[in-house]
C-alpha cells in the first residue's frame, strides 16, 4: 500500500499527538497556512473558471447547491432519532455534515494530482457554493422556517466569513488577473504541496486533541462520522457520474460530500446556535470524518468514480 | 426500540458496511485494510453505546482557530 507524501505529514502529526510530543508548531504558522491554501485554491480555480466559463457550470453549479441542502436533511434524522440528540445539537452537526473540508478537498486534490488523474478545473468554485447552504438549512431545522439570514450578525459570519471571503477573492482574483497570475504561481502553485503537507501535519495534532472528546461519551457519533462521509461520498460520486463528470471530477465531488466544513460554520453556529455544544460537532467532524476521509475515503472515492465512469 | 439499541445497531450496521467494503476492496486486489480496521474497532463501540453524547460538558470551543 503506498500512501501519499502529503497524507503520510497528517500521520506523523497524529502519531506525534497520540505519543503527546510537543512539536513547537506555532499558531500564527497555522494561520497563515491556511491564508495560504485557501487563497492558493481560490487563484487556481479563478484562473480556471476565466477559461471555462460555460453555462454548464451554471447548472452544475445549482445542482451542487442542492446537493448541500440534501446532505444536512439526511444528516438530522440520524442524529435526532437513531442519536438521540436534541435538536439544537442535531441541527448544528446536521449543517456541519452538509457543508465542505477545504482541507479534505485540498488532499483530494494533491493525491489526484500523484496520479495523474484529470479532473475538473473550476471545482473551487463548488467548494465555495457548498459553504454555505447547510447552515441556512441547519439553522431551518434548529429553528423553523421563520429563522434565515435576517440575522444581520449571523448573515455577515456566514456570507463574509474569513474562509469565504479568502476562497472567493481569489477566485475573482484568479478570474480577472489574466496572464499577471504568473507572477505570483511560483509562490502559490509551486509550494502549494509543502504547505499542505505542513498544515496536514498540525491537522494530524489537533485531531489527537478532538478525539479525546470522542472517548467518553461518543460511539454514536464516531460511526456518525464514518457512515455520513460513505453516505454522502457515494451520492457526491452518483451526482458527479450524473453531471457527466471526469473520474477527477467525480472524485471531488464524492470528497465535497464527504468531508464536514471547518470554516464557515462553526463560526456561523456560534452566533446562530450558541447554546449547541460546538464539541459534539467538531470531535465528529475534525476527530473522526478529516481522518477517515484522508486515510480512507479518498481512496475509495477514487476507486467508486473509476468504476462508476467505466 | 430503546435509544441504546437503536444507536448499537447503528454502529453495528456501520462496522459490517465498513467490514464489507474492505473486503470487497481487497477481493479486487485494492488495499482493503483501512476500512477493515474501521470496522473492526467499531465492533466493540456498539457494546458502548446507549449513553447520551449530549451529556458532554467540555468548555465550547470555537470553530475559528481550526479554520480549515
Amino acid at each position: 500500500m503506498q500512501l501519499d507524501a502529503v497524507v503520510l505529514f497528517f500521520v506523523l502529526g497524529l502519531a506525534a499527538g497520540v505519543l503527546k510530543v510537543r512539536l513547537p508548531f506555532p499558531g500564527g504558522l497555522y494561520q497563515s497556512l491556511t491564508l495560504f491554501l485557501l487563497l492558493a485554491i481560490g487563484l487556481k480555480g479563478g484562473a480556471a473558471l476565466a477559461e471555462h466559463a460555460s453555462l454548464r457550470i451554471v447548472r452544475e453549479s445549482l445542482l451542487v447547491v442542492g446537493f448541500g441542502v440534501v446532505l444536512p436533511l439526511l444528516a438530522f434524522p440520524l442524529l435526532r432519532y437513531v442519536g438521540g440528540l436534541n435538536r439544537i445539537n442535531a441541527a448544528a452537526i446536521a449543517a456541519h455534515y452538509g457543508s465542505v473540508s477545504v482541507a479534505t478537498y485540498a488532499v483530494a486534490v494533491a493525491v489526484l494530482d500523484a496520479a495523474g488523474v484529470a479532473y475538473e478545473p473550476y471545482f473551487p468554485l463548488f467548494v465555495v457554493l457548498l459553504e454555505i447552504p447547510a447552515i441556512i438549512v441547519g439553522l431551518v431545522l434548529a429553528k423553523g422556517l421563520s429563522v434565515g439570514l435576517a440575522n444581520r450578525q449571523l448573515a455577515h459570519e456566514t456570507l463574509l466569513s474569513p474562509g469565504i471571503v479568502l476562497m472567493v477573492g481569489g477566485l475573482l482574483i484568479g478570474a480577472f488577473a489574466g496572464d499577471s497570475l504568473s507572477k505570483i504561481s511560483p509562490f502559490f502553485m509551486d509550494l502549494f504541496q509543502g504547505a499542505l503537507a505542513l498544515f496536514l501535519l498540525k491537522m494530524g495534532l489537533i485531531t489527537t486533541e478532538q478525539l479525546g472528546a470522542l472517548k467518553q461519551d461518543g460511539p454514536f457519533l464516531t460511526a456518525f462520522g464514518i457512515f455520513m462521509p460513505l453516505l454522502a461520498g457515494g451520492l457526491g460520486a452518483l451526482l458527479g457520474h450524473g453531471l457527466g463528470l471526469s473520474v477527477g471530477g467525480i472524485t471531488l465531488l464524492a470528497v465535497l460530500g464527504a468531508s464536514a466544513s471547518y470554516i464557515a460554520v462553526p463560526a456561523a453556529m456560534r452566533v446562530a446556535l450558541p447554546q449547541a455544544n460546538a464539541t459534539l460537532s467538531m470531535a465528529a467532524s475534525l476527530g473522526i470524518t478529516f481522518p477517515f476521509n484522508v486515510l480512507a475515503g479518498i481512496p475509495l472515492y477514487l476507486l467508486l468514480a473509476q468504476w462508476l465512469h467505466s | 426500540m430503546p435509544q441504546h439499541t437503536r444507536q448499537r445497531l447503528f454502529i453495528l450496521l456501520v462496522a459490517l458496511i465498513n467490514l464489507g467494503l474492505a473486503m470487497a476492496l481487497t477481493a479486487n486486489g485494492h488495499a482493503g485494510i483501512p476500512l477493515g480496521v474501521i470496522g473492526t474497532a467499531l465492533l466493540p463501540l456498539a457494546w458502548l453505546a446507549g449513553r447520551n453524547p449530549a451529556a458532554i460538558t467540555d468548555a465550547q470551543r470555537g470553530g475559528d482557530s481550526y479554520a480549515a
